[in-house]
């Protein structure tokens, strides 16, 4: 990949399930940007019945697919919806919607991406912990994946892990983390989600599928962005959606990918 | 539809995906093929394992490897039993955490899952003179020794203890 070119736009994939961190996610986004109006963010709001969309993420810069959480049918049918919403961006950039941010870390990823040297680079990793009202307490983390364990089913689950030693320039990487994953635009063309997927398998079948057509992964040398991983108390859609309408033990509690 | 419903269809798609491939708008790339990830990776979906390189967490691509080497990867349970009469008064007062590692017998790290503070407070307060630490991993080579070093929120590091694998 070529440094920074004329344009650089960004195409930020958001799928949100009644989420109250959707709009401190996209407000620090904005801020720590580097070139705020190159972001375009494609939303996938699953929200509470009658909930007003926010007044501050209005205009073009902002692609809403929005529906009662009640019409959902999950992480990776949401992200599916937010592909069709992509129109070309040079960059492809999926997210959860409980992130902080680096500051320039827009500049930051299109740096490391540079340094790949790869033509068809993914950039990715379980991004460092913040907790909501103690973003001040987040370190500064780099990151890596690792493999955790098989399912009973064959699927591979992911741990975070730090860095066996630091480097200035990415590491090569096996797996990819759904909540951050950075990549050229063409990779919506190339693997468009399957909406069919529901929630564990996910990174391993993007890792694979990234990988068959002929993108190079990586973990970021940099620090990036934060995630909020536990969300104790938030709504989970396989709370949600059941046919008894009590609480089942969702895959959240089968694997430590789930908890993201 | 329910949560699990589309959790079902959708773990059997993932399964049939690493293991029976196909090409697609869902499926996988003409650019590599499955074969070519696994070995890149160190990992073999068919016999759910991974290589010793890829559980270290070292940068890929993985050495090369012979079509067999997945037959010849092994689980192991390790029971690490300490005699706490033994060890200084920080490693159970305060422990921020104890490293513990198994080892070949060239001294080469096989699998490391450190315990917690919640673990070591769980086996502590069952207040016996040895606790007993499980690890379960699985591993081409053979687990010769473990190791434990238990780290102290008010001394920090102390001394090794390390012991044979029968």
């Amino acid at each position: 990949m070529s440094g920074r070119s004329r344009a650089d736009t960004f195409f930020v994939s958001i799928a949100s399930y009644r989420d109250p961190e959707l709009v401190p996610t996209i407000a620090d986004c904005l801020a720590k940007a580097r070139a705020p109006d190159r972001l375009r963010f494609g939303i996938c709001w699953q929200h509470e019945p009658g909930e007003a969309w926010s007044g501050q993420l209005t205009g073009a810069q902002f692609s809403v697919h929005s529906l009662d959480w009640q019409l959902s049918e999950g992480a990776c049918w949401a992200r599916a919806e937010i592909m069709k919403l992509y129109n070309g961006e040079d960059w492809y950039l999926q997210l959860d919607s409980h992130h902080r941010f680096a500051l320039d870390w827009d500049a930051k990823l299109i740096e490391q991406a540079a340094l790949t040297a790869s033509a068809r680079p993914v950039l990715s990793t379980y991004a460092a912990a913040y907790t909501p009202g103690a973003e001040s307490d987040a370190a500064e983390q780099v990151t890596t994946l690792a493999f955790d364990r098989f399912t009973p089913e064959g699927l591979v689950l992911l741990k975070p892990a730090t860095p066996l030693q630091t480097r200035d320039v990415p590491t090569r990487a096996r797996f990819v983390s759904a909540h951050f994953l950075f990549a050229p635009g063409c990779f919506v063309r190339d693997i468009p989600y399957d909406s069919e997927l529901y929630f564990l398998g996910e990174e391993i079948t993007l890792a694979v599928r990234a990988f068959t057509h002929g993108y190079d992964l990586f973990h970021p040398a940099k620090h990036i962005l934060w995630h909020e991983y536990t969300r104790a108390n938030r709504a989970k859609h396989w709370d949600d959606h059941t046919h008894e309408g009590g609480t089942r033990v969702g895959p959240g509690w089968r694997g430590t990918s789930a908890t993201r | 539809m329910a949560w699990h419903e589309r959790d079902a269809v959708s773990l059997a798609k993932v399964k049939r995906l690493l293991t029976e491939p196909w090409k697609g708008r869902d499926g996988i790339g003409i650019a590599r093929t499955v074969a070519d990830y696994e070995a890149y990776a160190g990992v073999s979906f068919g016999h759910r394992r991974v290589q010793d390189y890829t559980w270290q967490n070292r940068e890929p691509p993985n050495p090369p490897a012979d079509s067999g080497w997945a037959e010849r990867v092994r689980d192991h349970r390790i029971e690490i039993t300490v005699d706490i009469r033994q060890l200084p008064d920080a490693a159970t007062k305060d422990p921020i955490m104890w490293y513990v590692g198994c080892h070949d017998s060239n001294g080469r790290e096989l699998y490391r899952q450190d315990a917690s503070h919640k673990e070591l407070a769980d086996l502590i307060a069952l207040n016996r003179d040895r606790i007993t630490i499980v690890r379960q991993f699985a591993s081409s080579s053979v687990p010769a020794s473990w190791t434990v070093l238990p780290l102290s929120a008010s001394v920090g590091w102390l001394e090794p203890i390390m012991d044979v694998i029968p």
